[in-house]
């Protein structure tokens, strides 16, 4: 299985279809006298801004951290937790709640909920 | 030996050359100016000439003139600023 | 039945993403300069819209990704952020423009300055937006936007002459005014070849849930649709080269626009424009404005819907609600509308290939689209014309930028 081709930057769903956000990280598991193994799936943007330049990665997670809801939106995802891997990969699990909707819905409480007719 | 010039001088150069040939000199702005300067004259003709058929509503034709006013403005100022008489 | 409606519905918006602010102003800039001498730059870039417009549709059907979808999956994430920031200024000042189009229209109408209107024309788009009745809207504004085809009935009856009007379907280079001849050139190229469009309707294929079967359609849709908002483009360039070239008059203002309407149409030709004008440019407002939305909700794996309260989407409709209201500002503060629009459309040109080189590059991909990739003509006429549009662009714009 190609990693970049079949599994980065693709979409995750969760267990009900909802979009939970791109894989944006792989984390390996480097095993002695045997093939290195996906341990895990990243989501959020630190992971993306590490793949650019870890510096960028170091102040966007300080910066992520101070304001809104204080969550840097990280969020791993254990290999054995994805269920399959087609148009989107499907995870085992519920979106909400999790680190990878912390801005999605600080700001539908702080901000869009202000707002008439959000509902 | 020949000094060779860097490539980054040479590149400036260009583009300075470019930027002073491209220009535009103060005749042909003034020329430009005269040109929309005309051409707002043949629009208010136009414009005459439609509000006699009655083919545009008094409010309108407000609105071109006013357009026209600020043209002519900016141009008679560009003029001044290229040097023309 | 239900298909015919469909691709009925489909080739009347896809005149609204055609014509609008953008097409208006640099066609009728461009019969007003050059009479019908850049008529081949229009039809070069109907040529190029319709293949990616084509492409937009078969791309969705077939891999069951939207373009930027798929763009972020092949092209990784570096790519994804380092092509979308320069696309989403480029965006916003297209959005401003079409802003600027409705607000002219009420200008011309009421006697009411642009800069008023601003503000109350972003919130009735943000409104439709945000209470999602989309679908009512884009039809509602596509068939309304059928008034656009005044400016055909106008260009006939100024009885064009049509062996000048085929010279200017060959290629040719300009007699005077170098820079200002490939600057509109380009503007004209921007104007109808816009990213936003085929990330706008990707989308839409895959919220309508389309496949293989629908790839004829979607290619009827696609020719017929795009070569009607061809036809509507040409009537604005032709009466622009009738009523203008001949008196020497620049097309300075859209006050002035107007008057080739009132010239061959009379009194309801002013209405008819305003109308025209107003409408296109609602609608494209809104496709740019959720295009953008969707490029980054689909490009960081946000959920987006408008199908369901704003609530559910925060993120996306946040993007949306920001872009209309700052684009908004820079028309309330009194920038000139169509000295904008041109400029945004010369920009588009430059950023072209950002979008069109991957996107040739996707559809040749058999991971993607498996048995139906791309012919050799598409490839080559989609790379060629976008390349050269945004080369011509580099140099034209500073040059028209120093001359100006």
């Amino acid at each position: 299985m190609n990693l970049t081709r079949d599994i980065l930057d693709q979409q995750v769903v969760d267990r009900r279809g909802q979009r939970l956000g791109k894989v944006d990280g792989v984390i390996l598991e480097l095993r002695e006298g045997a093939p290195p193994r996906i341990a895990a799936i990243e989501i959020g943007p630190v992971a993306v801004a590490r793949r650019m330049h870890p510096r960028l990665a170091a102040w966007l997670q300080r910066w992520l951290h101070g304001h809104g809801p204080r969550s840097d939106g990280t969020l791993r995802i254990p290999w054995s937790q994805v269920k399959a891997i087609g148009v989107d990969v499907r995870v085992d699990l519920i979106a909400d709640g999790t680190p990878a909707r912390a801005w999605e819905e600080w700001l539908r409480d702080h901000v869009v909920r202000r707002l008439p007719g959000a509902e | 030996m020949v000094r060779r010039v860097p490539l980054f001088s040479r590149l400036v150069l260009i583009g300075a050359a470019l930027v002073a040939g491209c220009t535009k000199s103060p005749e042909a702005r003034t020329e430009e100016a005269a040109m929309r300067l005309t051409s707002w004259e043949a629009t208010a003709r136009l414009l005459e000439e439609q509000r006699a058929r009655g083919a545009v509503p008094e409010q309108f034709v407000r609105q071109v003139l006013r357009a026209a006013a600020e043209a002519r403005e900016e141009a008679t100022a560009k003029r001044r600023a290229a040097g023309a008489p | 039945m239900k298909k015919y409606l469909q691709v009925t519905l489909g080739i009347f918006t896809s005149i609204g993403g055609f014509l609008e602010v953008g097409a208006i102003a640099t066609t009728a800039q461009a019969g007003a300069q050059f009479g019908f001498r850049l008529a081949w730059v229009l039809l070069l870039g109907t040529i190029c819209v319709i293949f990616l417009v084509e492409m937009s549709g078969r791309l969705s059907a077939v891999s069951k990704h939207t373009l930027q979808d798929a763009m972020r999956e092949r092209f990784g994430a570096g790519f994804f952020l380092l092509s979308t920031i320069p696309g989403m200024v480029v965006d916003w000042l297209v959005l401003a423009s079409e802003i600027g189009g409705v607000a002219l229209a009420l200008q011309l109408v009421t006697g009411v300055g642009y800069q008023w209107w601003a503000f109350p024309v972003a919130i009735a788009a943000w409104l439709l937006m945000w209470k999602g009745n989309l679908g009512l809207v884009e039809n509602g504004t596509a068939l309304l936007g059928l008034v656009a085809l005044a400016f055909v009935v106008a260009a006939v009856r100024l009885h064009p002459p049509l062996h000048d009007l085929a010279a200017g379907l060959v290629p040719s280079l300009p007699r005077s005014d170098g820079a200002g001849y490939w600057f509109l050139a380009v503007s004209i190229l921007g104007a109808l070849i816009s990213p936003y469009l085929f990330f706008f309707y990707s989308s839409g294929a895959i919220e309508d849930q389309w496949d293989e079967n629908h790839i004829g359609s979607n290619r009827f849709t696609a020719i017929v649709g795009m070569s009607f908002g061809a036809v509507l483009a040409f009537g604005v360039l032709t009466a622009a080269a009738m009523v203008f070239y001949p008196r020497g008059i620049q097309v300075d203002r859209y006050e002035q626009v107007a008057l080739m309407l009132t010239e061959a149409l009379g009194r309801p030709g002013l209405y008819l424009f305003a109308g025209a004008l107003g409408i296109t440019c609602f609608g494209a407002a809104l496709e740019v404005a959720l295009g953008r939305a969707y490029v980054l909700a689909q490009g960081f794996g946000w959920n987006y819907t408008l199908n369901s309260p704003p609530a559910n989407s925060a993120r996306f409709s946040l993007v949306y609600t920001g872009m209309i209201g700052s684009a908004a500002v820079l028309m309330a503060l009194g920038i000139d509308p169509l000295t904008l629009t041109v400029f945004s459309m010369a920009l588009t040109a430059v950023t072209l290939p950002l979008v069109t080189l991957p996107f040739i590059l996707l559809m040749n991909d058999r991971a993607y689209m498996g048995e139906y990739r791309n012919g050799w003509i598409g490839n080559v006429a989609v790379v060629g014309i976008s390349l050269l549009a945004s080369l011509i662009a580099l140099v034209a714009i500073p040059l028209q930028l120093l001359g100006g």
